[in-house]
């Protein structure tokens, strides 16, 4: 095992007296991939601040491999926090700034940061401050993988990347973590694009987890229907479909809960399709707060 | 096994230690180049311009006095509001920082002070093969430099310049913790250590004439040093439970 379990109990965490975590219980094994969903203000970024020790809970306990990390030296060099604008020092080269992270890390990898910044196509010559939003964001990236830190945590750190380096990150960390076991947290939006990676999913809203669960077992509790638009309608009647899209005359819907498997057999049958549930659609459902039209 | 003790790595310096280095190579090189490096040419060409047509009889190192003190206080607010949340996202700790920023701003007064005070041995020695005067005439009275001895020049200039430090260090972590208005309600406490070192420990006609330094009472220096003690002792206690802000790109 190299990777570190992340337990939280009762976790509060505010910003003066305006709360924005109301007691969250996690447990988080190690050696996998959690995704972290949630909408904006959902609480995301305060959470992985109290696992990376940014800030102190308000109450209840947080525990990084049995351990509570604040001001926890020897703890908090192996747990990696990579947030979206980047943490490095601006007015210094991004070869500095790795020697910095050298510095900081026992477990960080200088060889392995140096072959990303080429493959990235990141000039180590330039400074911090002057690289665009997506280079930091890849540079970013690079930190966190090179950091082969036993938790590693990325915070929507991949958003302002365009799709190939987007997609090189998503690459190097499945890579990476095969041949580096550790625990990785991903936040993201881009639920699409990152739900393959996912084994676990914890969806945070309003400060509170509104679900928390096995990425496959998310998966088995909700089906696409594609097909005619009629029949298809037709099967996905009395069941909760919180996804819809229609192109020309097919239509897919996406149906959760716990589904008729008579009814969804009878579908095949009838020649629909019958897929997994996107992560996104159960995510857009679960988090609407806005009054829904009846399935 | 625990996970953390699976992740054991080899013995490293402690990481005060680490981030001292680092932090003194930082302030090295914005010290030493970018002050010293420029002040000191600066003031032998003024030097050599104002002996073409008056007869010298100022000390002109003297005069960086107020430049090696401000530079580095500013430095010290920097690090405070700037390097501190890089520090701690990078996974160190708020208590290695603030041992690091002090034993830091202890070097950078030290060596300032050692810096001018070579420097102004230096020109000691020209302005006499030169025949000048190296002296102050500050109040009516011409005291020549080092009057009170060398050593106790040196020791009240690196007391000065090291409770600078230590001001900007205080200035900058009440600002990075409690935001602008208490940061500036703050700044009678915050710059105790300057006032401290140049109301108690120092002659009172002597405070912006440093080549004249001469440590005053003996209550007042320790009553100085106390409060550079305390001051620092502040800044731990600031800067331990310090939150680190959320920043979005």
């Amino acid at each position: 095992m190299n990777g570190y379990p992340v337990r939280t109990e009762g976790l509060g965490m505010s910003y003066g007296r305006t709360p924005a975590l109301h007691s969250i219980s996690l447990d988080l094994a190690p050696d996998r991939i959690h995704g972290l969903l949630g909408r904006n203000a959902a609480g995301k970024t305060t959470l992985l601040s109290g696992l990376a020790a940014l800030r102190p809970a308000s109450a209840g306990t947080i525990l990084i491999g049995g351990q509570d990390p604040f001001e926890n030296e020897r703890l908090m060099e192996h747990i990696c926090l990579i947030r979206e604008s980047g943490d490095f020092i601006p007015d210094r080269r991004l070869s500095s700034n790795l020697r910095y992270l050298q510095l900081a890390r026992p477990t960080f990898d200088l060889d392995y940061a140096e072959s990303l910044l080429e493959a990235f196509r990141l000039d180590p010559r330039k400074r911090a401050q002057t690289l665009s939003r997506g280079q930091a964001s890849a540079f970013g990236a690079i930190a966190g993988l090179a950091s082969r830190a036993p938790l590693t945590m990325f915070d929507e750190v991949h958003l302002g990347m365009d799709a190939p380096s987007r997609q090189r990150f998503y690459d190097e960390l499945l890579k990476d973590f095969v041949e580096h076991p550790r625990t990785i947290i991903l936040s993201s939006h881009l639920i699409s694009e990152v739900e393959h990676l996912l084994e676990t999913v914890t969806i945070l809203h309003d400060g509170n987890v509104l679900l928390a669960d096995e990425a496959d077992a998310l998966r088995t509790r909700g089906a696409t229907l594609t097909g005619p638009s009629a029949l298809v309608d037709q099967h996905a009647d009395g069941q909760t479909v919180v996804g819809l899209r229609d192109l020309g005359p097919t239509r897919q819907v996406t149906v959760f809960g716990d589904l008729d498997e008579e009814s969804l057999r009878s579908a095949q049958a009838d020649g629909i399709q019958v897929g997994s549930v996107p992560l996104q659609d159960l995510f857009i459902h679960l988090t609407n707060d806005e009054p829904r039209e009846g399935s | 096994m625990s996970a953390v003790a699976a992740s054991d790595t080899p013995t490293r310096a402690p990481q005060w230690l680490r981030v001292y280095r680092h932090l003194a190579r930082a302030y090295g090189s914005m010290v030493f180049i970018w002050f010293w490096a420029i002040a000191l040419p600066v003031v032998a060409i003024v030097l050599f311009i104002v002996s073409r047509n008056v007869a010298v009889e100022v000390s002109g190192v003297s005069f960086t006095f107020h430049g090696a003190l401000w530079f580095p206080f500013s430095l010290a607010i920097i690090v405070a509001t700037t390097y501190l949340p890089i520090h701690v996202a990078n996974g160190m700790t708020r208590r290695s920082f603030s041992g690091a920023a002090l034993a830091a701003n202890v070097t950078v007064g030290v060596g300032s002070a050692l810096m001018a005070t070579a420097a102004l041995l230096v020109e000691e020695r020209i302005y006499d093969a030169l025949g000048w005067l190296h002296a102050d005439t500050f109040a009516g009275n011409v005291l020549g430099v080092f009057h009170d001895g060398v050593l106790t020049y040196f020791v009240g200039l690196a007391f000065l310049f090291t409770a600078g430090q230590l001001s900007g260090s205080l200035v900058g972590v009440v600002y990075y913790r409690y935001g602008g208005w208490v940061g500036t309600l703050l700044l009678p406490v915050t710059l105790a250590p300057l006032a401290a070192i140049g109301f108690l420990a120092l002659d009172q006609d002597s405070q912006w004439t440093p080549w004249d330094i001469s440590l005053s009472t003996t209550w007042g220096d320790a009553l100085a040093v106390l409060i550079l003690l305390a001051s620092a002792v502040a800044f731990h206690l600031v800067a331990r439970n310090t939150p680190i802000a959320t920043r979005k790109a």
